[in-house]
């Protein structure tokens, strides 16, 4: 069957779109980063979640939380790209040691000692982090770090919320293995 | 003392429990160390990962705005595919065959001949019927659009 054609694109749509990133590009892209743990994917998953907010403007519902919808299209994009690719998404391998630009500095700890301690304790929970399977992370990023409840968790993945608690609870009963064997392991070193 | 899951516990650090259920957790949490210690636990690795996020956030790589701006005025379709979408068959063959009728009903061809006589009251050809049948009885057989001087040389 051919596909309908679609509507010619408006002046209102690609407007709505710029101030979409204004306001959610920033927050788009950590949660991007964070599901894919590097910078390059992060990249690539933000701008086709825009263009994919760009060609269905009008399913976002005015009035629900923007955020929720486009963590859903960069949740179901993500899992197109890991079926696509049938793995893991490749670890971020820099082809030259100039640093990324970004628009401003991050927000890391000024004072050193304090930004010292604060990467020892931190490095064994992001290695974890990685450990986990995208499903796993993915939960563990919208419940505790996003701080959604059960049924926006549900809402954005596609699923019940029977199937959240429990993949949250298996993924943060495997986390919390993999931080003690961490925690371990850089006790004998 | 009857201990709580850790599922359980969980789902009260996540404030997912109903009411009765939470205020239950809450009271024996009071009471029980070993669950106290427990959600501690659970508690300091979720503060520690909201600390790592905050630690790890980036800012939007420099680039990205203008390239999804870029991609989208690709999909944009230009001036000229604005006007060949008035060029599709679809649009142009009712466009032109409305023109053409319009043209022809406007010009002289599409006007009827007697489109001035009809403008005229009906009483006007029953009474000049009836003057024709006075004078000329065959002149239904004949023309019926006898010239009126012939009427009026008749009635003379």
């Amino acid at each position: 069957m051919p596909r309908k054609p679609q509507e010619p694109p408006s002046e209102e749509q690609a407007a709505f779109v710029e101030r979409a990133i204004e306001q959610y590009g920033k927050a788009t892209y950590n949660f991007a980063y964070r599901l894919t743990g590097n910078e390059a994917d992060a990249r690539d998953l933000t701008q086709d979640a825009f263009i994919r907010v760009y060609r269905a403007w009008k399913s976002f519902q005015p009035g629900t939380s923007f955020l929720s919808w486009v963590y859903r299209i960069v949740t179901n994009l993500y899992r197109d790209e890991l079926r696509r690719r049938k793995g893991r998404f490749q670890e971020e391998i820099p082809e030259d040691n100039a640093p990324q630009e970004f628009a401003g500095q991050r927000p890391l700890a000024i004072d050193p000692i304090e930004e010292y301690v604060d990467r020892q304790l931190s490095e064994p929970l992001s290695r974890s982090l990685r450990k986990l399977s995208p499903e796993q992370r993915q939960v563990i990023i919208l419940a505790d770090i996003e701080e959604y409840s059960y049924q926006e968790i549900a809402e954005i993945m596609g699923c019940s919320i029977g199937t959240v608690r429990s993949r949250l609870h298996r993924a943060r009963a495997l986390l919390r293995r993999l931080v003690e064997q961490e925690y371990q392991r850089s006790k004998t070193r | 003392m009857q201990h709580f899951t850790i599922e359980t516990l969980l789902d009260y650090l996540h404030r997912e429990l109903p009411p009765g259920k939470d205020a239950k957790v809450l009271a024996h949490l009071e009471e029980c160390r070993e669950c106290a210690r427990e959600l501690d636990v659970e508690a300091a690795i979720t503060d520690r990962l909201r600390a790592t996020a905050r630690a790890e956030e980036l800012e939007v790589p420099i680039g990205m705005r203008s390239a999804i701006l870029a991609r989208i005025a690709g999909l944009r379709p230009s001036p000229l595919d604005a006007v060949r979408r008035w060029l599709r068959p679809v649009v142009l063959v009712p466009l032109a065959a409305s023109a053409a009728a319009a043209a022809f009903f406007l010009s002289p061809y599409g006007t009827p001949h007697n489109a001035q006589t009809a403008a005229l009251p009906v009483s006007y050809y029953l009474e000049a019927h009836a003057v024709r049948a006075q004078e000329n009885p065959l002149a239904d057989r004949g023309s019926v659009m006898l010239p009126a001087m012939l009427i009026q040389d008749g009635a003379r």
